[in-house]
């Protein structure tokens, strides 16, 4: 790991930090778009392969066009520690059901606070009409930050 | 088992350097986690899933008694392991655990660290300091929440001005 041999301490950009309008970021500018989704009558080991052959962590659970809930590896993982014939599970009945969901004009700050605060690492995002339009998860998030970072880290000094 | 495992309660995982949260830490020491939860590689996978199960962290340094790293416990390794393993509650972490861990040190750049957690899909980096010990913990948490942090402060503060 390439070594840092910066003595000052930088300040950041806030000019990188907002649209032309002088906003900050929301939910919409960061989320992934692409989301999978998984019927409540899926069983326990579906989500497990999806899970384990997947780069992602977390599944809406839709039922008629509307989030009904939500599973993620923790539940996965909960259900893995308590069950015995967990393979016969349906995905409705260790989902997280009523799951926190952000709007797609939510703040940033707004969100990342709601998501520590819950100590989750996925929001689904809902558009007015009722639909998932996309998820807030810590990675998207965590690839904002970074962008930042580098973008502090090549500024001029 | 005579080992033990090491538990710290929730709140006593903090990011080290709270409350005052300086918004410009550029290095892992600024904000990694010191208070660590660690098992050692003879704990059994069964000990390990249930410790896991009843905490709120998703990664255990797995620490050798001169407290040199053997290695990371995720609920990534328990989940691959239980699709291909039969009798799981037997084997120790040690041959659950990832062993090829990328480290950073205490003065490793954020951006950086941030970097590498992305490239490779991981959510945690042990800390290793120049003596070869485990000295701390960095997770995505802990980037999450200084990020936090400068979004909340850019909301209150003027275009164009610097925090």
């Amino acid at each position: 790991m390439k070594e840092d041999t910066r003595e000052t301490a930088p300040t950041w950009s806030m000019e990188n930090q907002r649209d032309s309008t002088g906003k900050t970021h929301c939910v919409a500018d960061v989320m992934t778009r692409e989301v999978v989704s998984l019927s409540p009558q899926h069983n326990f080991a579906d989500a497990v392969n999806l899970i384990a052959n997947r780069h992602f962590r977390h599944f809406v659970v839709v039922d008629n066009g509307r989030i009904v809930g939500i599973v993620s590896d923790r539940d996965v993982l909960r259900g893995l520690a308590r069950t015995d014939n967990w393979q016969k599970k349906e995905v409705g009945e260790f989902m997280t059901v009523d799951p926190i969901t952000v709007k797609p004009n939510m703040s940033l700050a707004t969100a990342i606070a709601k998501m520590l605060a819950k100590r989750i690492n996925c929001l689904p995002v809902i558009a007015d009409d009722g639909t998932v339009c996309g998820i807030l998860t810590s990675t998207d998030l965590l690839k904002s930050y970074q962008q930042v970072l580098e973008s502090v880290d090549l500024q001029p000094r | 088992m005579e080992e033990r495992i090491e538990v710290t309660t929730p709140d006593q995982r903090t990011v080290s350097s709270s409350p005052e949260f300086n918004l410009s830490a550029t290095r892992v020491a600024d904000i990694m986690t010191t208070n660590l939860i660690t098992l050692s590689p003879h704990h059994t996978f069964g000990e390990a899933v249930q410790l896991m199960a009843n905490s709120p962290f998703r990664h255990f340094l797995v620490v050798h008694a001169d407290r040199t790293l053997a290695g990371v416990f995720s609920d990534r390794d328990v989940l691959r392991a239980l699709g291909r393993t039969p009798n799981w509650q037997a084997k120790a972490v040690s041959g659950v655990m990832t062993r090829y861990v990328v480290t950073v040190n205490p003065k490793t750049p954020l951006s950086l660290a941030a970097t590498e957690m992305l490239k490779r899909r991981i959510n945690c980096l042990p800390v290793i300091g120049d003596d070869q010990k485990v000295c701390g913990i960095i997770t995505s948490t802990d980037l999450l929440k200084i990020y936090q942090k400068m979004q909340a402060s850019l909301e209150f503060t003027q275009p164009g001005t610097a925090i």
